[in-house]
């Protein structure tokens, strides 16, 4: 049920991933919706369903935008990265895994950089970083919000609550 | 629900998203370099997602363009009486434009030319979804192969030049702009008749600019403000398309010798609908 969960959340980020946060971007510094979830749904339920997510998400923004491996890259080494130290840490508080988060993203960041570098294009690295490290720490501010309602949510007496409000009431 | 399995089973599917990933590196290599294209899968994906894109990018502008119509109804009345000061200019200047046009009319039957481009069609597209990074400046239209869209059509708006099509499905196409730093444009000053290329420098820079012309020739003596066009060398875009205006001039060098900097003629974050230039125009040229 939780996957299930995961794919309904999945899809409008994706969806707000690919139409809309072009339009709330400053000089190019906006959130990163989609990683946050990933990332999230990395350290709830496993690296393995932040791989699968990330490459799933990550392949159809791929084929919108027409560079085949761009995002499904990035995403799912995303998911993996950010499921795989969790898992080896075991990291509970909410701190410890935003700046996971952070690191991950500012790392996601920097592949777009590396792959306009050797396309001949001009990058300016000290800028680069700049913009790396504001898009990466946007993404971890919203990542303690988004965590706590995954989590919440991931326990599934409050979305049956929530669909089923009569389930095992007595009359 | 989180997923288990013995040390064995933990380890076999490491290595498999280990490849997936590899895999995945070596795909997007070959895809930039035009090796490799999935052409079916895109397809597949676009006859799903662009429909949904479409409707969620259609509902944004309903409503950002409903509040900007509030916003600006004390503006209209200024605008108002601004263009109609402006109407009187253009007609005073549209009859000497006319006599130009019919001087120019009687070089070009003088030249033997009869038909510039006679080929010329343009298929009109709405914006269904663009790029959030800050490193790319693409963006997806709802016109494909079926509307007789290819790959390197100029993409235009009212205002000048957008960009060019990269890639191409039967539904849909992805424009890449022309302020993309992987953009590159033969450009031409109105004024001067100086040649340069236009790059794109979108967030490339720390001084929010967008646009530079390089390899301009030794002692071209531009002014902010000059207009540039496309010179049609590059083979991809017509001659003439306004590309835009000289922002500043550099006095240093950099890597690719002087360069300007220019305003593009083009509102890059609030395009909506694109005109695309289908039938071969640039080889014409």
């Amino acid at each position: 049920m939780r996957v299930i969960l995961d794919i309904l959340l999945l899809l409008p980020a994706l969806l707000y991933q690919s139409a809309l946060a072009a339009h709330f971007t400053y000089r190019g510094v906006g959130v990163d919706l989609l990683a946050v979830l990933l990332a999230s749904i990395a350290i709830n339920q496993g690296w393995l369903y932040g791989a699968v997510g990330g490459f799933a998400a990550g392949l159809i923004l791929d084929c919108t935008f027409g560079h085949i491996g761009l995002y499904a890259l990035q995403y799912m080494a995303l998911g993996m990265f950010v499921g795989l130290v969790n898992e080896r840490f075991r990291l509970d508080a909410i701190v410890l895994p935003a700046l996971l988060t952070l690191g991950a993203c500012a790392a996601r960041e920097i592949v777009p950089a590396v792959y306009l570098y050797f396309a001949r294009a001009t990058v300016s690295w000290g800028y680069a970083l700049l913009r790396v490290l504001l898009c990466a720490a946007l993404d971890a501010a919203l990542f303690v919000p988004v965590h706590l309602l995954l989590r919440r949510l991931h326990r599934w007496d409050v979305v049956r609550a929530s669909l089923f409000p009569f389930h095992g009431r007595k009359w | 629900m989180r997923w288990k399995a013995g040390a064995g089973g933990h380890k076999i599917a490491l290595i498999v998203c280990g490849a997936v990933l590899c895999l995945l590196t070596a795909l997007f290599g070959l895809s930039v370099t035009g090796i490799f294209k999935i052409p079916f899968l895109e397809s597949a994906v676009s006859f799903v997602v662009t429909p949904v894109q479409g409707f969620v990018t259609n509902a944004y502008n309903a409503v950002r363009s409903g509040l900007e119509e509030r916003a600006t109804i004390a503006q209209l009345n200024e605008e108002i009486a601004r263009l109609t000061e402006e109407n009187r200019r253009l007609q005073a200047e549209m009859s000497s434009m006319e006599e130009l046009e019919r001087e120019n009319e009687r070089l070009l039957g003088l030249l033997g030319v009869t038909e510039v481009n006679p080929e010329t069609e343009y298929v009109a597209a709405s914006v269904v979804a663009k790029e959030a990074g800050g490193w790319f400046s693409v963006f997806t239209v709802n016109k494909g192969a079926r509307d007789g869209v290819e790959k390197d059509d100029p993409v235009l708006s009212d205002e000048g030049l957008i960009g060019r099509v990269m890639e191409v499905t039967d539904s849909t196409s992805v424009v890449l702009t022309l302020i993309d730093s992987r953009s590159a444009v033969a450009g031409l000053v109105e004024r001067t008749r100086d040649n340069g290329i236009c790059h794109g420098s979108l967030y490339v820079y720390e001084n929010d600019e967008m646009l530079r012309m390089n390899y301009l020739p030794e002692g071209s003596e531009l002014n902010t403000g000059d207009r540039v066009i496309t010179s049609g060398l590059d083979g991809v875009y017509p001659k003439g398309l306004f590309i835009g205006t000289v922002r500043s001039i550099s006095r240093e060098s950099s890597g690719d010798g002087r360069y300007v900097v220019l305003s593009p003629a083009v509102d890059f974050a609030h395009i909506e609908e694109v005109l695309i230039m289908t039938g071969g125009q640039a080889a014409e040229e």
